[in-house]
């Protein structure tokens, strides 16, 4: 019987340890996950209620989103500009996930379950009003770009202010009218997946684009490879393939500014290949693929970069952003924006300002850092490089006369077909202190990123220059 | 009652939830924590609870020593290992020598792996019964059995005596509080 | 000095005083209910019953069970704390009144059971003889789903007694017979082939479930199973063996079926599909994550949003109600039962006693475990229920019914050390 008492008396410790260990694990993960799970687009709780909807203004103090007396949401009187900021703002459904309405409801409807403010408004007999959400989107640039987006395309565009990390304008099309939903049924003339915020949410083969990260990986591996010289015949054989580039170009001698302001496929593909897949990785990851981006403002879908280099053309298409790799637009923006910014991504706010209904501002956006992606140096090499494939390379429709806009194009590969076009990509800024701005641009199914994707990517620079200075 | 009034009253009282679930949860741990203590003060004056009986060594030496008397409890294992239930410490007897077990009609010793078990005839057997007052060989020592009970009978529910009522002034049977315990348990009186 | 140590060993036995665990437990129920009936207008005559009949009962069931049998009543008034707290959260998230209902009346059946359960481990002398009978009567019920019931839910574990009324899943009413036999062919630390019958009974029951694809069940029976074998023979190289053996199945099983593919991707990451296959654990966290440290209030959330909130996820809808506080203290209690059972299986004087008090205790802890552990993606789901709170008749009877023989023994234990007393004084009187 002792054995036996023994033998339970383990098991029985053992049975507790995992009790103790399941309820340690339960309460630690719901104290710092529960408010992230619980922001999820798809948590209904919110809707219904019965307080007063607060107002959603953009930057410059333009209403996006207001409740009327008597109870109605109004949104923009314009249908093009409403539109333009469907996603962005949301719906009253919560069709659109990720929209203010939605993801900021508990604000704007004040229901923080607190009871102190409960019986403030029980007592003084006022009705709830929720707070009101002051936006660092610029709605004038958004619905110029979303107007100047290719008909009957689809994707996506971004712009920041690399410095303070501020969203200035969000366009996803296809995009679909939120006084449509007012009534409460879904619509069923709007496309598939409208409500879809792209930037955030689409992810993406982003092509030559990424070959700024590999560039990043490569200087920081050897700083001495701005010396070396490349030779691109058009194509470079490597283990089980080779890789050729766009349009049979074949780019003779060159360094490595160059490779990146041509886009050469061969020099970034043996870069790849001389980096292997452990720094090239880690530098993606630096650069935050891979990662779980969860911001304060709001979440964007992961980007990723292959984990394990199953064999070599893995690899090497993964240093011109082919293969496995997956970017969102929004990320995108992010990392060209810290290049400009001196290697410091920096963290994106949407939300310029917070108001309770008494008019007291709750939050304010600030600046902060998020990492410092890669060094000064390095990033002033890349710079240097995309200023260069605007003046003379692939991104050369993105010039603004009298700015220094720099770009990387891309266009990337999403079918073995060869009939399907490609994805038109862009990423760049101006390297203006004065006028710090990052796009990133990405046409689905719209061919040449030089062709399609500059040129709205320049609409857009110029456009936010004018509009926000 | 009005939405307003009940939102609040449902707010407020999620507090005093958590507490009355903490104040439970406490108080039944301090009730456990206090039945380990006690029952551990009773093993150390009464070690061999489950006593049904006791085998007295007849024949033996080393450590095994003639008088010498081991409790038996209802069912277990007989040898000289530390985790023997009936612990005789001598050099014929195995780790693990045997099991035994009460039964209605006596206590039934089995032999484990080929352990050397005698009747009291001096026969070798695998499994026997011994009666009270029967005696058998265990490698070399020979005991005798001695049951408190008659015949070890078991199933007599015995007459619980107020035996788990807390202690009244003087007779067992006090008047039960609303709650089963006697009033006069005090929180305090056992530490 | 004799006198003086009797009554020593008399004020050791008492049981503490558990006045104070009853009120406390009486308030919480009797407040929760009412707040509860003022969620209609103007009150909820159902819950305003509840709110007077459960104190009532718990009290009741207390101090009737502790004057019967010498019972642990910390036991008795924790498991009725449980079961309360299933109808009350019940009460105030299900849509049908007649479900929180329904379970109050599966719950006073179940308190007949647990006195069914104490009277029958007390009257039970012959394990042994029981053993092939019982066996031959567990495969049966197990089987009968095949030809009485139908597939519900992905798996057909279930026995339609009135359409849509009244449904039994034997696997659950299994579990106690299946302890006890496991119990009283594992006794005596038998070598292994006399183990042998045994496991291959408890072997084919497994197959049985896996054939019904209640792989929670199975789950379930397999590790109790091993934990029992281990208890009684301290056999590592078997226990491993099994514990091995149930491993490469596992992995079998996430080759060859589908849909335990689905389950563990789902586990993986649920909020890549989070409208089809991983609403259910989506939904859930959402719900975990509104109820922030105290809830969101007592019919103040939206539960209902959860699929299956009233028995998968019951965890989660309370949770969410009442807060990540007073979740964790409903696993303390969960933790205090186990352990108080298993004090009772250390207590007991035969080892069939001790190993059934040790494989409830077991099975209550690792199904607590199971479940809990689905409901917040630390593991994949597998379609247990809590026990006691859950929605459901026959796990809920079921588990009152092994909380009787736990009860049972526990009684025995008592009654034992009563005996114990008594001959230390006949002892001391004889031999000093």
């Amino acid at each position: 019987m002792r054995e036996l008492r023994g033998k339970m008396r383990l098991i029985g410790t053992l049975i507790v340890c995992l009790f103790i260990g399941l309820g340690a694990w339960y309460g630690m993960t719901v104290y710092s996950q529960g408010s992230i799970w619980a922001s999820n687009p798809y948590n209904q709780r919110s809707s219904g209620s019965t307080a007063h909807m607060g107002d959603i203004s953009d930057r410059d103090g333009n209403l996006l989103a207001h409740t009327a007396a008597d109870g109605t949401r109004e949104y923009m009187p314009n249908e093009n500009v409403r539109r333009a900021l469907s996603q962005t703002v949301g719906d009253q459904m919560g069709m659109s996930g990720t929209g203010v309405e939605n993801y900021y409801s508990s604000t704007l409807l004040n229901i923080s379950g607190s009871l102190v403010d409960r019986l403030r408004s029980a007592f003084s007999g006022a009705e709830r009003v929720g707070g009101s959400i002051q936006l660092t989107i610029d709605a004038e640039l958004t619905s110029y770009i979303a107007s100047a987006f290719p008909d009957g395309k689809k994707g996506a565009v971004c712009v920041i202010n690399y410095r303070t990390g501020e969203v200035l304008s969000w366009v996803s099309m296809p995009n679909y009218d939120p006084v449509d939903l007012l009534d409460g049924r879904a619509d069923d003339n709007v496309e598939d997946t409208a409500y879809l915020n792209r930037c955030l949410q689409g992810l993406y083969t982003p092509g030559s684009t990424f070959k700024i990260v590999t560039l990043a990986a490569a200087l920081e591996a050897d700083p001495n490879a701005l010396n070396q010289r490349f030779t691109c015949s058009g194509s470079w054989d490597y283990e089980g393939g080779k890789i050729v580039c766009a349009g049979g170009a074949v780019h003779g001698e060159l360094d490595l500014r160059t490779a990146l302001a041509e886009s050469c496929n061969v020099t970034f593909g043996k870069l790849a290949y001389q980096l292997g897949a452990e720094r090239l990785r880690a530098t993606a990851e630096r650069f935050g693929l891979n990662e779980n981006l969860k911001f304060g403002d709001f979440m964007i879908y992961n980007s990723a970069f292959p984990v394990s280099a199953r064999n070599v053309g893995g690899l090497v298409w993964a240093g011109v952003g082919q293969g496995e790799v997956l970017v969102t637009p929004m990320h995108m923006a992010m990392i060209a924006g810290s290049v400009a910014n001196g290697g410091m991504m920096m963290k994106p706010v949407l939300v310029k300002r917070i108001e309770n209904s008494l008019g007291i501002a709750t939050h304010t956006g600030a600046p902060s850092l998020y990492r410092q992606v890669t060094s000064a140096s390095v990033a002033d090499v890349i710079t240097q490089s995309m200023y260069q494939a605007v003046r003379s390379g692939t991104a050369s429709k993105a010039a603004i006369p009298g700015y220094t806009v720099c770009g990387k194009t891309g266009s990337a590969e999403t079918s073995d077909d060869k009939s399907v076009a490609t994805n038109a990509w862009f990423a760049g800024f101006v390297a203006d202190p004065e006028h710090p701005y990052a796009v990133a641009v990405v046409v689905e199914r719209g061919g040449a990123g030089g062709t399609v994707a500059a040129p709205i990517a320049q609409k857009a620079l110029k456009k936010a220059i004018e509009v926000i200075g | 009652m009005s939405d307003g009034l009940y939102e609040i009253l449902a707010l407020a009282a999620r507090y005093f939830f958590a507490a009355l679930f903490l104040l439970i949860v406490l108080r039944a741990a301090r009730i456990t924590l206090r039945d380990g203590r006690r029952a551990k003060k009773l093993r150390r004056w009464a070690p061999e609870t489950g006593l049904s009986g006791e085998l007295m060594v007849v024949e033996g030496d080393e450590r095994a020593k003639r008088g010498m008397r081991y409790p038996v409890i209802r069912e277990g294992v007989l040898g000289s290992g530390r985790a023997a239930d009936v612990r005789i410490r001598h050099s014929s007897v195995r780790n693990r020598h045997a099991r035994f077990e009460l039964t209605e009609d006596g206590l039934l010793v089995t032999a484990l792996e080929g352990a050397r078990l005698l009747s009291s005839e001096g026969r070798r057997a695998r499994k026997l019964l011994a009666r009270d007052g029967d005696s058998f060989w265990v490698g070399k020592v020979r005991l005798m059995l001695v049951l408190i009970d008659a015949a070890g009978r078991e199933g007599e529910i015995a007459a619980d005596d107020g035996l788990f009522d807390a202690p009244a002034e003087a007779t067992m049977d006090s008047p039960d509080g609303l709650f089963g315990d006697s009033d006069e348990l005090d929180e305090d009186f056992y530490e | 000095m004799r006198r003086a140590s009797v009554e020593n060993m008399r004020k050791a036995l008492m049981r503490s005083n558990t006045r104070l665990l009853l009120s406390a437990v009486m308030l919480f129920q009797f407040s929760a209910m009412l707040l509860i009936a003022f969620q209609e207008r103007p009150y909820d005559a159902q819950a305003l019953i509840l709110a007077a009949a459960i104190p009532a009962a718990t009290w009741l069931v207390t101090m009737l069970f502790g004057k019967i049998w010498p019972v642990d009543r910390a036991i008795v008034i924790l498991a009725m704390l449980l079961c309360s707290v299933g109808v009350i959260t019940l009460s105030d998230i299900a849509r049908a009144k007649s479900t929180p209902l329904t379970q109050a009346i599966y719950a006073a059946v179940g308190v007949g059971a647990m006195a069914f359960g104490i009277a029958f481990i007390r009257g039970l002398k012959n394990w042994k003889r029981l053993v092939v009978p019982g066996m031959v009567l567990c495969l049966l019920a197990l089987l009968s789903p095949w030809v009485l019931g139908r597939w519900q839910y992905g798996a057909r574990n279930w026995i339609v007694l009135v359409q849509d009324k009244l449904t039994i899943q034997p696997s659950e009413f299994m579990k106690p017979a299946l302890i006890l036999i496991l119990a009283a062919g594992f006794s005596g630390r038998p070598r292994f082939l006399k183990c042998a019958p045994t496991i291959a009974f408890a072997a084919l029951c497994c197959g049985v479930l896996l054939s019904q694809r209640d792989l929670g069940a199975l789950l379930l029976y397999f590790l109790t199973t091993v934990l029992m074998y281990f208890a009684a023979t301290s056999n590592w190289v078997v226990t491993l063996g099994g514990l091995g053996l149930g491993g490469a199945a596992a992995v079998i099983a996430y080759r060859a079926f589908p849909y335990v593919q689905t389950r563990v991707a789902i586990w993986k990451n649920p909020w890549i599909d989070p409208l089809e296959s991983g609403h259910q654990i989506v939904q859930a966290l959402i719900a975990i994550g509104s109820g922030g440290l105290f809830g969101m209030g007592l019919g103040l959330g939206r539960p209902r949003n959860i699929p299956l909130y009233h028995s998968d996820f019951i965890f989660a809808a309370i949770a969410e109600e009442f807060g990540l506080v007073l979740s964790i203290c409903l696993l303390a209690i969960y933790v205090l039962v186990i352990l108080r059972g298993m004090v009772v299986a250390m207590n007991a004087r035969t080892s069939f006693h001790s190993l059934a008090a040790f494989g409830i205790v077991a099975m209550l802890g690792l199904q607590t475990m199971l479940i809990v552990g689905g409901n917040t993606k630390l593991i994949p789901l597998t379609g247990v229920t809590l026990p006691l709170v859950s929605a459901g008749g026959s796990s809920l009877v079921s588990t009152f019914l092994s909380f009787g023989i736990l009860l049972g023994i526990s009684s025995l234990n008592a009654e034992d050390e009563a005996k114990d007393i008594e001959r230390m004084e006949l002892r001391e009187e004889v031999f000093s």
